[in-house]
């Protein structure tokens, strides 16, 4: 088999893997939603979150990358810059909100952009 | 990850490779022997675990609490399946086995998830099936890691 079929092949584990992890997380969230979060609380689940959300959003637009183009980094690093920004301030936003809603609407916009970075592994998957 | 797509490996690169895999080896073990810990390694320890057992006064664990591990591997999955299946494909990508390695990892690990949370519904069905599937994944992502290391260390890829 191909090696870029093989990587494609991974790239599409990798998505369904990742979509399952959001779907729990966002599960967990609404499970557990407290009504008055502390700082220290969202600290504890927002720098874990960090780290991971950066390892999957990396890891798969890595792979959407590869499988792209087999040989060369490509040029299309748009998505993963505006993925990592648009992170970063929803990680802020919930950081600092004291609002159920607020942080609810940052946790739902945080699983929908894991979620595009996800149709867009799958898309380079299915077009292979 | 740059080494996906560079024609030969180089000496530093391997090194650092080795040193990842053998660090994904140990994360392995580790997490295996922690599960095992944790739930058991028999069906019936794993279903006591998860729904308790009055008579041995182990309280049943809430669904919040199996949500929250599986999230977890799910996470550990993602991040082992990204790294040996990338760097397994970059070693052997000319092997016939390596499609099937990267679909048991995947599926076997997978599966294992949502059938833990049915274990304090089906209890030891599901406690078995799930020991199965973690024990299938854990070895194939096991046998990945080590068989790169060997790859790695003779200098033959």
């Amino acid at each position: 088999m191909k090696r870029s079929a093989l990587y494609s092949l991974l790239a599409a584990t990798l998505a369904v893997v990742a979509i399952f992890t959001v779907a729990t997380g966002l599960w967990l969230y609404l499970l557990r939603s407290v009504p008055t979060p502390t700082l220290t609380g969202w600290l504890e689940i927002a720098a874990v979150h960090l780290l991971g959300m950066g390892a999957v959003g990396f890891t798969l637009l890595h792979l959407l990358l590869v499988s792209k183009e087999d040989g060369g980094p490509g040029k299309p690093f748009r998505p993963s810059v505006a993925l990592f920004a648009v992170i970063s301030v929803d990680i802020a936003a919930s950081l600092y909100g004291e609002n159920i809603f607020r942080t609810l609407l940052a946790v739902l916009t945080f699983a929908a952009f894991s979620g595009i970075a996800t149709l867009l592994a799958a898309k380079a998957t299915g077009a292979k | 990850m740059r080494f996906l797509a560079t024609p030969s490996i180089s000496p530093n690169m391997r090194i650092a490779l080795i040193l990842l895999m053998s660090a994904v080896s140990l994360f392995i073990v580790s997490h295996y022997v922690l599960e095992a810990m944790r739930y058991g390694a028999t069906p019936q320890q794993v279903t006591s675990a998860v729904t308790g057992d009055e008579e041995l006064f182990i309280d049943p664990l809430p669904f919040e609490e199996l949500l929250l591990q599986v999230h977890m591997n799910l996470f550990f999955i993602f991040l082992l399946l990204g790294i040996v299946g990338a760097t397994y494909i970059r070693l052997f990508a000319e092997r016939r086995s390596t499609r099937t390695l990267i679909l048991l990892l995947g599926a076997s690990s997978l599966t294992a998830q949502p059938i833990f949370l049915l274990v304090p519904v089906a209890g030891n069905i599901a406690a078995t099936l799930w020991l199965v599937l973690t024990l299938v994944w854990h070895l194939a992502a096991f046998a990945a890691a080590l068989f790169c290391i060997r790859a790695l260390a003779r200098g033959s890829k």
